[in-house]
C-alpha cells in the first residue's frame, strides 16, 4: 500500500527546497518523486600552500556537506526540483588570517555555507528545457545564480544537441589591509560575475557506443582574489592581487563502449586554457559493472590531471608586481585520483508506515594526491527512493 | 570566443550518418551507458575540482557559487 496522500504532502513540504543542476535524465511517471540524501565527507591535507599567512603552509581542510535532492513530476512532460546543500567548513588556512579577531563571524569554531537551488523541466516533442535558480551564502560570501538548457535531438534521437547558460552574480569580501594579521577586518561585499555557455553533442555510433563533445567557455569578471590568499613580497606578507577579468574555455570529449550487458567503460579527456596563461589537460578512465540482474552497481574510475601555473604564480615575490598569487590551485602541479563507487537497491522500504519504492543505497571514496603534496580524500554515501 | 564559435561549429557538424534503431538500444538504456550514472554525486565532484584545480568545463561547475578554498 502506498503512501497516502497527507504523508506525499508532509514528505514534500518537509524536503521541498532547492534544485540540482542534472543532465537531462528520463522523465518520471506522472505524480512520482524521487528523493535522495548524500551526505559528503572531505578531508584535505597539505603543508605547501604558499598562500597561508603565517607561511606554515598548512592547507588542512575539512569539510561536512550533507545535501537533499527532490524531483517530482507534476505532469507527464513537467518536472520540479530542489536541492539543499549545508556545507560546514572548517578550513584552518582560511581562518588563520583572520585570528579569532570576530571578522569572520565564528572564528576558528567553524564556518558554515547554505545553498537553496530550485528548477523546472519539461519536455516537448523531440526538445527539452529547464531552468534552475539558486543562492548561496557564507560568511564571506554570497550568490545569486541562475541557469537555462535546452536540448533536441535528432535522426530517431541518434544525435542530441545541447545548450546550458550560467550566470552567478556573487559578491565577495576581502581583507583590505592585512598590516597586523590579528587586527585585520574583512571588507565589504565586491561584485563578481560569473557567465558560463556551454554547448554539447551527443552521437549514438552502435548498439554499444556512444560519444559526448561539448564546449564550455566561461567569463569572470570583478574580484577574484580569494579571501585568505596572500603572498611573500621580500618576506613581507601582502595581500594577493588578481586581473579582473578571467576568460576560460575548455573542450571535452566522452566515449561510452559497452563490453556486454552488465560492464561498460567510460573514458573522457578535457582540455583547458584561459587568458591568465594556465593549460589542463584531465583524463578519465572508469570501468561500470552491474551485479545481480542490475540490483547492484560497480564503479572503478581513475583520473590524472595536469596543469601549468597562471602567468602570475610565484612561491616568492623579490618585488610587488601587477598582478600575484602564490594559490596553490593555481601552481604547476599533476595529480592523481582513484575512486570507487558501490550501490546497492533495497527494493521497497516501510519506514513508520511510509511506502518507499526502489530504495538504493549508494557508497563513493575518492582519493586525489598532487606531485606537489596536498592530498585529499572524500568518502559520499546517499540513500535515494520514490514514492 | 573565436575559438569558442570554431569548436561550436565543429560540433553542430556532427551529424548522424548510421541511425541505430529503437528495438536495438537495449544496452545504451541500461545504467553502466550513461555518461553520468550518479549525477547527484557528480554535484559535490565537479565543485571539488573546480575550485582545487582552478580549471573548468566538463561539468556543472564553473567556478562560481561558493568561496571554496
Amino acid at each position: 500500500m502506498g503512501a497516502t496522500k497527507t504523508q506525499r504532502v508532509i514528505i514534500t513540504l518537509l524536503l521541498f527546497v532547492c534544485s540540482v543542476q542534472n543532465a537531462f535524465a528520463e522523465m518520471m511517471e506522472k505524480g512520482k518523486t524521487k528523493i535522495k540524501t548524500l551526505l559528503n565527507v572531505y578531508s584535505q591535507s597539505s603543508k605547501s600552500g604558499k598562500q597561508v599567512l603565517d607561511n606554515s603552509g598548512n592547507e588542512d581542510v575539512k569539510v561536512i556537506e550533507p545535501q537533499i535532492f527532490v524531483k517530482h513530476q507534476i505532469t507527464a512532460d513537467t518536472e520540479i526540483n530542489a536541492s539543499f546543500t549545508i556545507d560546514t567548513w572548517t578550513a584552518e588556512s582560511d581562518t588563520i588570517l583572520d585570528g579569532n579577531t570576530g571578522a569572520s563571524g565564528e572564528g576558528k569554531k567553524g564556518q558554515a555555507r547554505v545553498a537553496p537551488n530550485l528548477g523546472v523541466r519539461r519536455e516537448v516533442g523531440k526538445t527539452k528545457y529547464g531552468m534552475n535558480v539558486g543562492i548561496s551564502s557564507e560568511y564571506d560570501y554570497s550568490s545569486k545564480n541562475i541557469s537555462a538548457n535546452v536540448e533536441q535531438s535528432f535522426a530517431e534521437d541518434n544525435f542530441t544537441l545541447g545548450l546550458n547558460i550560467q550566470y552567478y552574480a556573487d559578491t565577495v569580501a576581502l581583507f583590505p589591509d592585512i598590516t597586523p594579521p590579528l587586527n585585520a577586518k574583512i571588507g565589504e561585499d565586491l561584485n563578481r560575475d560569473i557567465y558560463a555557455i556551454n554547448i554539447g553533442a551527443s552521437q549514438i555510433l552502435t548498439r554499444k557506443d556512444i560519444i559526448e563533445v561539448s564546449a564550455t567557455y566561461a567569463n569572470s569578471k570583478g574580484r577574484l582574489e580569494s579571501t585568505a590568499g596572500t603572498v611573500n613580497v621580500n618576506n613581507v606578507r601582502e595581500v594577493e592581487v588578481l586581473p579582473g577579468e578571467r576568460k576560460r574555455n575548455a573542450i571535452s570529449t566522452k566515449w561510452v563502449h559497452a563490453f556486454n550487458d552488465e560492464m561498460a567503460m567510460n573514458v573522457s579527456y578535457r582540455n583547458y586554457f584561459d587568458n591568465w596563461g594556465a593549460h589542463a589537460n584531465s583524463t578519465r578512465i572508469a570501468f561500470l559493472m552491474s551485479l545481480r540482474e542490475e540490483q547492484d552497481f560497480i564503479e572503478l574510475a581513475i583520473r590524472h590531471h595536469s596543469q601549468s601555473a597562471v602567468d602570475y604564480y610565484k612561491y616568492n615575490f623579490s618585488g610587488s608586481e601587477r598582478y600575484m598569487t602564490s594559490d596553490s590551485d593555481m601552481s604547476k602541479f599533476t595529480s592523481y585520483e582513484p575512486s570507487i563507487m558501490y550501490s546497492r537497491s533495497l527494493g521497497t522500504l516501510k519506514p513508520f508506515g511510509f511506502n518507499l519504492e526502489d530504495a538504493e543505497w549508494g557508497n563513493t571514496m575518492t582519493y586525489s594526491k598532487r606531485n606537489t603534496g596536498l592530498q585529499y580524500v572524500y568518502f559520499q554515501t546517499s540513500l535515494a527512493f520514490f514514492f | 570566443m573565436k575559438l569558442f564559435l570554431y569548436y561550436g561549429a565543429c560540433i553542430i557538424l556532427l551529424t548522424s550518418c548510421a541511425n541505430v534503431p529503437q528495438i536495438d538500444r537495449g544496452i545504451l538504456a541500461k545504467r553502466i551507458m550513461q555518461f553520468d550514472p550518479h549525477p547527484e554525486e557528480t554535484v559535490f565532484q565537479d565543485e571539488v575540482r573546480a575550485f582545487r584545480e582552478g580549471a573548468i568545463g566538463g561539468g556543472k561547475a564553473v567556478g562560481g557559487g561558493c568561496g571554496c578554498n
